[in-house]
Parts: structure tokens; sequence; C-alpha cells
């Protein structure tokens, strides 16, 4: 989809140049996660999960009366094509004779605080990494068996597999890993803020925090970009580097096209934003 | 009572009811009065529209509807369906196939929502597809497995979002409408038996026109009002508490007025049998709290002891530790007839954390706070009387009971609240605060320093509010019926001799107290609860307990007897069956 997109606490936004924004059908659900593929959109939000098509005024009901609260999605192969996780845990869909979706659930069996599950990623269709209240963990098997990382005890927030690394957005800063499993701090600094969001830029990554937005290389110090606020999510347009969007919880939406010297405030959207994605997925 | 009798009793209070709310109709809910009545029948369009489906800006020109606004109308249409005109029911069609729809997140929402959901299906059964793109087959079949899911969970281990004074009526008339109109008749057949579960639950711990005891949701800011939420009207109509307050006359609770649906006689003979004291046991489904906690929530527990002039309700809250804290949960409350503000007492300490908005709500823990309590300042207030705290503990024997807290250093509120009403002759006597109500007189002990301070919100609380200014607080309760004693001044005699040991309170978190009538109470903070050296097992405890009451966990039958009346509800259940997960919050 050549669109930026936002998930608002107040339904779908796109954007063909991250200036003009337009809300896609009148859905007011509170966006989590957003997923394109080739039918179009996959919407995650509190009362479930939806079906978005192109041209269709009509979201499509993917849920069923056990997933709710879904709180992030990932692609994987299959008839419904997407893992689910939820603040009740993860889980698979599948299609029954009647055409419609159910919902299989593999997390169930461990700790509360591990179940809810903020954020998951799907490196294939069996290796899924979850970023829970209780830290992050990780399946080989597709949810069978549950894998302990080193980086537990702390509420993740997001997670992201970026040209090959992972990141960790922790209530204590952000994480890097080579296998999902292994962590360790990125850069220096940012000990006890909390990240939501990172995302690549021509020079290294940015993140959204608690505290505004922060670039760095991931090995450095961070350093303050711009922002005052709870920034939610960020991305990065993939040809136009200095291009960015930034969807604040609840401070609304910001856009630079400057790499963060100079923000300008978006009116006329909801002001919680959870998820801005860049046309084709950022840099 | 006779069931014809009883029967003539409703018609009596249901007119009344129904001519009220005819007079003023300006929700869905009154509708029902208008055809009832056969009045002002042709405004009933213009209230639907004008309520069911507000038009939103923009484009696809959708509308928007809440579980309120959908059971509102599915309901109607259900019940009312000959008389609606063709363009109220076209208008209803337009918004369950293209309209978009909240599923909400309590138990209430989701049985409006399904119920809603379910009989529009069944209206419309040839529509190529509902508002969410699937078949109207399919939607019925999502509504039935939920709802009898919901139903079979009830009748084998309590009701979810249990005994809310608040919201009970968003659960019996959802009932009320399956039973009447739902087309599978297994669904009908158990809809009225949760419908008569349900109402059952009121009429156990019903006292004076209130429904007393714990409640998993009470509202905010009413736990000291003699009538509350949507249960005072179904109560009234149901129990017979004929009197003038507006809040027995709802309009939102006169569908149940208009069912073909009633309880039976056995019900309202329950509630009002209060010539002995009586002590009820009920179970109830663990509570939700799906993070910030690794242990599970577990059942809970309820104890209310029902005296001829004063009702006092305990709560085992099964909580997993902090920051779960249900924010409108009541533990415990003494209730006696009294007008409101005067009939109540009941402490809290105000678990201020903004964890357990989090642990039951899914926003990002760094703005929970500010986004829940922004709207609602109250629910911070340091005066704060309602909500749960998890560091309350209680046990409590027929008209005793023990409250303990063990509040950390770092807690935003390192106090309890006590509720007082003013209008109380209050003595002060070696460090009991002893009241004489009339017909009863009541003994209480603060365990830890207090000052007197007022606290009055217009309209919303007005009293006396005992600050307990101790980390480890607590308070002995003793009830006592007036003709048990020889007066009140040989009370105050007998409260202040009473063995209430705190010796070991802060040392080992154990208080002993032998209450007026010889029972001695220990309870063990993080510990054992005994009566007289015996150990209470909770987890033995029924789905429900009491006189005449045969009810075991997990089986779904439940077996009631009142003289000589009978009422058996059996859900066929299948003990093996897995339940429904409940992913509701309430």
């Amino acid at each position: 989809m050549d669109m930026w997109l936002l998930g608002t606490g107040g339904g779908i936004y796109q954007s063909p140049n991250g200036w003009d924004w337009m809300r896609i059908s009148e859905y007011d659900y509170r966006i989590t996660a957003l997923v394109v593929d080739d039918l179009g959109l996959l919407a995650s939000c509190g009362s479930g999960l939806w079906r978005v098509l192109p041209n269709n005024s009509v979201w499509v009901q993917l849920h069923d009366e056990t997933l709710t609260e879904v709180m992030d999605i990932a692609r994987i192969s299959g008839d419904v094509g997407v893992v689910a996780a939820s603040a009740y845990g993860v889980a698979t869909g599948y299609h029954t004779d009647d055409g419609v979706v159910r919902w299989r659930w593999h997390s169930d069996d461990l700790p509360v605080n591990a179940r809810f599950t903020n954020a998951i990623v799907a490196e294939t269709d069996k290796r899924w990494v979850i970023g829970t209240e209780a830290g992050v963990l990780v399946t080989e098997d597709g949810g069978e068996v549950w894998q302990w990382t080193n980086l537990v005890g702390i509420g993740i927030r997001n997670l992201k597999q970026i040209q090959g690394q992972w990141w960790a957005c922790a209530d204590n800063g952000i994480w890097i890993s080579d296998d999902g499993v292994f962590w360790k701090r990125a850069g220096k600094g940012l000990l006890d803020v909390a990240v939501f969001d990172v995302a690549v830029t021509k020079n290294g990554v940015v993140l959204g925090t608690e505290n505004g937005v922060w670039g760095g290389d991931g090995l450095t110090g961070w350093e303050k970009v711009g922002l005052h606020g709870q920034v939610q999510a960020v991305d990065v347009h993939s040809e136009k580097t200095d291009l960015w969007v930034a969807g604040c919880l609840p401070g609304g939406v910001w856009v630079t096209d400057s790499a963060g010297k100079s923000w300008s405030y978006m009116p006329d959207l909801p002001g919680g934003v959870e998820v801005v994605l860049a046309p084709g997925g950022g840099v | 009572m006779t069931e014809e009798i009883y029967r003539v009793e409703l018609a009596t209070r249901g007119d009344k009811i129904l001519r009220q709310v005819a007079d003023q109709p300006t929700s869905i809910y009154a509708c029902h009065a208008l055809f009832v009545l056969d009045e002002k029948t042709d405004q009933v369009e213009g209230i639907v529209k004008r309520v069911f489906g507000g038009e939103k800006a923009g484009a696809f020109g959708r509308v928007a509807a809440g579980t309120f606004d959908v059971f509102a109308a599915m309901h109607l249409a259900s019940r009312w369906q000959t008389q609606l005109s063709a363009g109220t029911l076209d208008h209803m069609r337009q918004i369950m196939t293209h309209g978009m729809h909240h599923r909400g997140n309590t138990e209430n929402h989701w049985l409006m929502y399904y119920a809603g959901h379910l009989l529009a299906s069944e209206m419309w059964p040839d529509e190529s597809a509902m508002w969410n793109g699937l078949r109207p087959d399919v939607v019925q079949k999502e509504a039935t497995r939920w709802l009898l899911g919901m139903m079979d969970r009830t009748a084998r281990t309590g009701h979810h979002e249990y005994d809310s004074t608040q919201y009970h009526g968003w659960h019996v008339t959802p009932m009320i409408a399956l039973a009447d109109h739902a087309k599978d008749e297994v669904l009908r057949k158990k809809a009225a038996q949760t419908a008569t579960l349900l109402i059952a639950d009121m009429a156990l711990e019903y006292f004076a026109g209130t429904w007393a005891g714990g409640h998993c949701r009470e509202g905010y800011r009413q736990n000291t009002w003699r009538y509350v939420g949507t249960s005072a009207a179904l109560m009234a109509y149901y129990f017979g508490d004929d009197t003038e307050d507006p809040l027995h006359i709802q309009a939102g609770m006169c569908p149940a007025v208009t069912a073909h649906y009633q309880p039976p006689a056995l019900l309202a003979e329950l509630a009002r049998e209060r010539s002995v004291p009586r002590v009820i046991k009920k179970t109830k489904a663990p509570r939700t709290i799906y993070r910030y906690v690794d242990g599970e929530t577990k059942p809970v527990r309820k104890y209310t002891y029902l005296s001829r002039s004063f009702a006092l309700g305990s709560t085992q809250v099964g909580l997993p530790g902090a920051p779960a804290g249900p924010i409108d949960l009541i533990s415990w409350d003494l209730t006696w007839d009294a007008p409101t503000q005067e009939g109540t007492v009941v402490c809290t300490h105000p678990y201020l954390d903004p964890g357990r908005f989090g642990a039951f709500l899914s926003e990002s823990p760094q703005s929970i706070e500010r986004n829940v309590a922004s709207p609602k300042p109250y629910l911070q207030s340091p005066d704060r009387l309602f909500g749960a705290s998890p560091y309350e503990q209680m046990m409590q024997c027929e008209n005793a009971m023990v409250v303990l807290y063990r509040i950390p250093e770092d807690d935003r509120a390192p106090y309890v609240n006590l509720y007082l009403p003013r209008s109380v002759k209050w003595v002060e006597r070696a460090g009991w605060i002893i009241g004489d109500m009339g017909s009863f007189y009541l003994g209480l002990r603060p365990v830890g320093a207090y000052r007197w301070e007022s606290i009055s919100e217009d309209g919303h609380v007005d009293g006396w509010l005992l600050r307990i200014e101790d980390l480890h607080a607590g308070l002995v309760v003793e009830a006592v019926e007036a003709d048990e004693v020889a007066s009140f001044t040989a009370f105050c005699d007998a409260m202040v001799q009473r063995d209430l040991d705190l010796s070991e309170w802060h040392s080992h978190g154990v208080v002993c107290y032998e209450a007026l009538n010889g029972r001695r109470l220990k309870m063990v903070y993080d510990g054992d609860h005994c009566v007289d050296g015996e150990t209470i097992d909770y987890e033995a405890w029924p789905l429900y307990g009491g006189p005449g009451i045969d009810a075991p966990l997990g089986t779904g039958v439940i077996r009631f007897e009142q003289g000589d009346q009978k009422l058996v509800l059996d859900f066929d259940v299948d003990e093996k069956q897995a339940m429904i997960p409940m992913r509701v919050i309430g």
C-alpha cells in the first residue's frame, strides 16, 4: 500500500504524503495494529480483528467470541494468515465449515503476566517472538512450547525485526538482540524511560518514548530529537528519509520533513495514536 | 403466597411503573409502556429513529450503536413486532445490517450485544450479511455459543459480574428477552432459568429495599445510598418495596414489566422472609485480572447475615495481590432500614495505584491513570469509599466481622476511610464507637488511631468519615438485635468488655475477637480464618448456601425451598465439558 497509515483511538487514517490525512471508512474503533497484505488491511483493536477491504465500506469480522482486546498481529501462512497477540494470550485462526474464523489459543498455560501480549513478530510460521507484560518469550513450534529469554520481569511495549536485528521496546528502555533470545541494551541512556516504537532512519534509528522522540545508532548515547509527551508510534519514509510521522498518546499526530528539526502538529485527527506505518513499511 | 396472588401484585406494581414511564417517554425502553397502555404509540417511530444509531459524519454515512442501544431496539422489535411501523422496523434492520456496532468489554456489554444481535439475526435471517459482513446464521451461532456458554459458567462457577446493584438489570433483562423471544428452545429455557437465578441473587440478600452485602460493581460514589442502580427498580417491582423513590421507576427496566417471563412467587417470599436470622453463602466467578500479577484470581466467596433489623455482608474477593483492585467493587457493608446515607456503615482503603486500572484495562500503563481518572476524578479521590484494595482482608461469623489492612509504607493512601451516618447518636467508649439504631445496636472497634472528618459531596455522599491513620488499620464490627440485650447501656457495657486480642496483630498479623454470643473469631492476615478453633474452608463453599437452599458447586443444579414452595433450576451441565473462556471484565 503506497500510503501512510495511522491507527488511532478513533479509527484508521491514510495519507499519500504524511501531511494530508483521510479516514478509512467510518469505524471509530481503537486501532492497536495494522498489517498490509494482498487483500488490503488487517486491523486489530479492542473489539477484535477486522478485515478492511479496499473500496468496501463494510469491515468483515475475523474474531469470534474468544478473541478480543487484540494488541498486535503478525502475518503467517495458512488460511487466515495471521497470529494474534491479545490481553488474553496468543491465538491463531482457522476457518470452520461455516466459513467463519475461530481461534485456537497457544499461551493459556503461561503465568497471567506472560499471557498479556503487547507485541508479536512471526519470523517464520512457527517461530514467534512475543513481548509480554512479563518480558520477551519465544516459541519455535507455533506456541506449543514457550522459551523465556533473558529479557524478563519488565513490560515489553513493542517488538520489531529490522534488517535482521531484533529490537524490544520496554518499560525500561530499548533492547537489541541477534536472535530474539539473548538481549542486551541498545545504546547508552534511556534506562528508566518506556519506549514504544523504533524505526530506521538513514543514520540509525529513532525511538518513540514516553518522553518524546530520541535518535541514535544503538551503540552510543541516545539524543532527544523532539516532541514532549508519550510518542506511541513513529515511522520514517523509505525514500524521503527526513520525512517522519510520530503518533502520540494523547498528543495526536506530528510530522517532520527535516528529520526532527521541526515538527508540525496535524489538527483534526484523533488524539490517541498507537500505530504509524510508512508507505511500503518504511526504511 | 400463591402464584396467582403474586401475579396480581406484579400487575398492580407494573401498572404504576408503566404509567409513570409513559408519562414522558424518551427512550426505546419506554416504548414498551406505550404499547401496553396503548398511549402515544405514534411517538415510537420518532423515539427509535432519534435514539438508535446516531448518524456519523463522513462519506460512508455509517451509524454507530452501543450495546445498550442494540439490546433496547431488538428487545422492542421482538416484543412488539406486529405493532411497530414498517418504517421503524426498517430503520432497525438498516442499522443491524449496515451500522457500526461496539461489543464493549464488560459482561453486561457482551450479554446485551449478543442478545441483541441474536434476536436481529433471527428476525432478518434472509439478509445476505449482517453489519459485520457475516451471514445471519453465522451471527446467530456465535451469539448462541457465547450466551449458552455464559449461562453454563454462571450455573457451574457463579455469575461473573456478580450482584452488581448498578448493572444487574442489564443481565436480567437480556435473559428475559431471550427467554421470551429466542427461537431455540434450549436457549429460551436456559435464559429463563438464568433470569430466575439472577433474580434469586437479589432475593437472597434483599433487605428493606436494598441489596445487602458485597457487590462486584456498586457504581461510583453510591455505596452509601439506600437504593442503587437498576437493581433498585427490579427489586421494587419483583419484591414489592412500594415507594416513590425515582430509582424505583426506571424506563430501562420497563421491559421486565411488560415481558411474558415472570419469576416464581417463591423468590418474593425468599426476599421478604426475615423473621428468622439467616446466613447466605454464595460462590461467584473469579475476577478478571489479566496483567501485572502472576497468580490467578480465585473464586469470590460471599457471606451475608440477614437479621430482622440489619444485614451484614462480607466477601473473600479472591484477588491475587497488588495492583489488582477492581475499581467499583464493594467488599462489605452493614445495612439497615433507614433513609439514604443513614443506613450504611462501610470502610475501605482507597487504593490509588494506577496499576489497578491496567490490571483489567489494556491501555498503556504510562497513560492509563490520566485516561481513566481524568473524566472520573473521584476514582482517585483520597476520600473514596468504594473500590477494592489488595491490602484488605476480612472474616465474618454471623453478626460479627473483622476487617484488617496491611498497607505498605509507600502507598499513596496510608489510611482507611470508615463511613458512618450522621443521624446516629454515637457513643465513644474505651476504643469502641457504639450506635443505637433503635431496633438494633452496633459496636465498631477501629484498630489504629482515627479522627472524625466530614464527607459531603452533593447528591452522592453525606456523612461522617473516620480516617483510620494506621498502616495496620482494622475494624471489628458487631451488630445485635436490641431485644437480645437488656438495654443500649447494657450493650455498651458488654462491648467494652469484649475480648479483643490485638497483641499479635503487628507482629504476626493475628487478631482474635470473642463476639457477644460467645463465638470466637481468629483471623490471621494472609492466613487462616477460624471460628471457635475451626478453620473456615472457603473452597468447600457451595454455589449457594442457606436455609432451604441446595446448590453444590459445579453441578448446575440449584434447588430453593421456601415454606411449601420448591424451585429447581437444572441447567443440564456436562461437568466434563470445558467452560468457555471468560474474556470480559466487570
